[in-house]
């Protein structure tokens, strides 16, 4: 095979990915890393990095627009963007570690730890049903301290929307741990992001996609650099792959508004839970447990 | 309401900056890929890197094996090789990565321009965009990376 025809395996690969995905309503950087470490051979520190390349590369897109329309709340953005991008980075050096330090183990430990992180994914995407508008009775003091709210115009609705935010203690804890599992993985993090702010600090759901695509295109950007810097990005893949998944994710979009968005989300649920346990087997057995 | 406009404001130069960065530096490295197709990548043996790629190799072996370096080479090489098509490519990346530093940074001077957000709550969210800032730079030098 030559290379020209590698990258373009490579390219329509990650546009069917970023296609299905964005019309499901996740990255494409989740099901890249998912897939690409389930089903093929390539490394781990490899699809990783390209998997956090294609992370923040769609978001900064996404998060221009969301920005330009005032709907991301830049406050909520910066005050968990800070834990967020301290752990992801963290959350990066330790997955380099493991996997160049402990070897074919370390490999298998990552796959099987990340099936165990997909399948949880799944059953979020499974079970988590958004609420638009939350209604919050009580905003707690730490929160109120902080002054968060930032209003923002609904178009549809033709009106400026006045909201609260409350639990941001909760909420700074968690990002932790959400920017550790992405750098470690490299896992964009919208699935976790979006449910963390719209059902518990109760930001609108609008509100919630947009933060958390402009936390993750800062994020993430951290995190990559440790890949980086390890020479784990090689642009023969990460190149044809960024692009097909950003690509995809423009396609899907326009494609979104035609076909049925809650089948596709079943399948791919259906996709995550069955890699899942695909990457569960392939980690137990290179460890010799199965 | 004014207040509340600056914020705006911010996270707008932040997007579009990052945005624009990150399409630039895509097209460089693309740019890299094409020309690789014509004249070769320079610095990867491309037959060799896609059997190792496809093998599951470890990526210093990648390195050690199909690269004109024959080791691991030293970090942001790309940047003090003679340009060729796999240096354009790395160059491009990179830039992309950068985006989001150039972004908190176009933020950060948007924000000391105005009073009332720079010193909003006490300067809270001048100091956080800061410290966001001074961890994606130092993860950018390779302060905060693994070490060998």
């Amino acid at each position: 095979m030559n290379h020209f025809l590698f990258s373009l395996i490579v390219f329509l690969i990650c546009t069917a990915i970023g296609c299905v995905a964005i019309i499901a309503g996740t990255g494409g950087g989740v099901l890249f890393t998912t897939l690409f470490l389930g089903f093929t051979s390539i490394h781990p520190d490899i699809i990783r990095a390209t998997g956090l390349l294609a992370a923040l590369s769609g978001t900064r897109m996404g998060a221009r627009r969301f920005l330009r329309k005032g709907i991301a709340n830049i406050r909520l953005v910066i005050l968990l963007g800070f834990g967020y991008s301290l752990f992801a980075v963290l959350g990066a050096i330790v997955g380099l570690e493991i996997t160049q330090k402990f070897g074919s183990i370390g490999v298998a430990f990552i796959k099987a730890a990340l099936g165990f992180v997909v399948i949880i994914v799944g059953v979020i995407y499974l079970f988590a049903r958004g609420a638009n508008y939350p209604v919050v009775e009580k905003v707690d003091w730490f929160t109120e301290k902080l002054g968060l709210s930032v209003p923002y115009y609904e178009e549809s609705r033709k009106i400026v929307v006045n909201y609260k935010l409350t639990k941001s203690y909760i909420g700074l804890i968690l990002i932790c741990v959400v920017g550790f599992i992405s750098g470690t993985f490299g896992l964009g993090a919208g699935w976790a992001i979006t449910p963390l702010l719209n059902l518990v600090m109760m930001a609108p759901l609008k509100v919630a996609v947009a933060s958390s695509a402009v936390m993750i295109s800062i994020g993430d950007t951290a995190a990559v650099f440790p890949y980086l810097m390890s020479n784990s990005i090689i642009p023969l893949f990460a190149v044809p792959a960024v692009l097909g998944l950003m690509v995809g994710a423009e396609i899907g979009s326009r494609l979104a508004v035609r076909i049925r968005a809650r089948f596709i989300r079943y399948v791919l649920i259906v996709i995550m839970l069955g890699t899942g346990l695909e990457l569960i087997y392939k980690g137990f057995h290179l460890m010799g447990i199965v | 309401m004014h207040q509340e406009r600056n914020p705006f404001i911010d996270g707008k130069l932040y997007g579009d900056t990052a945005a624009w960065i990150t399409v630039i530096g895509m097209s460089i490295a693309l740019l890299g890929i094409v020309f690789s197709a014509f004249l070769g990548g320079g610095v990867f043996y491309s037959k060799r890197l896609m059997a190792n790629l496809l093998s599951g190799k470890e990526v210093h072996i990648i390195w050690e094996s199909s690269s004109v370096f024959g080791k691991s080479p030293p970090k942001y090489w790309f940047f003090k090789e003679h340009l060729c098509p796999d240096v354009i490519s790395m160059i491009g990346i990179a830039i992309a990565c950068y985006g989001s530093i150039f972004g908190l940074l176009a933020m950060l001077i948007s924000m000391f321009k105005r009073k009332e957000v720079l010193f909003y709550k006490k300067g809270l969210y001048t100091v956080l965009t800061m410290l966001i800032t001074g961890i994606v730079v130092l993860a950018a030098l390779g302060v905060i990376a693994l070490k060998r």
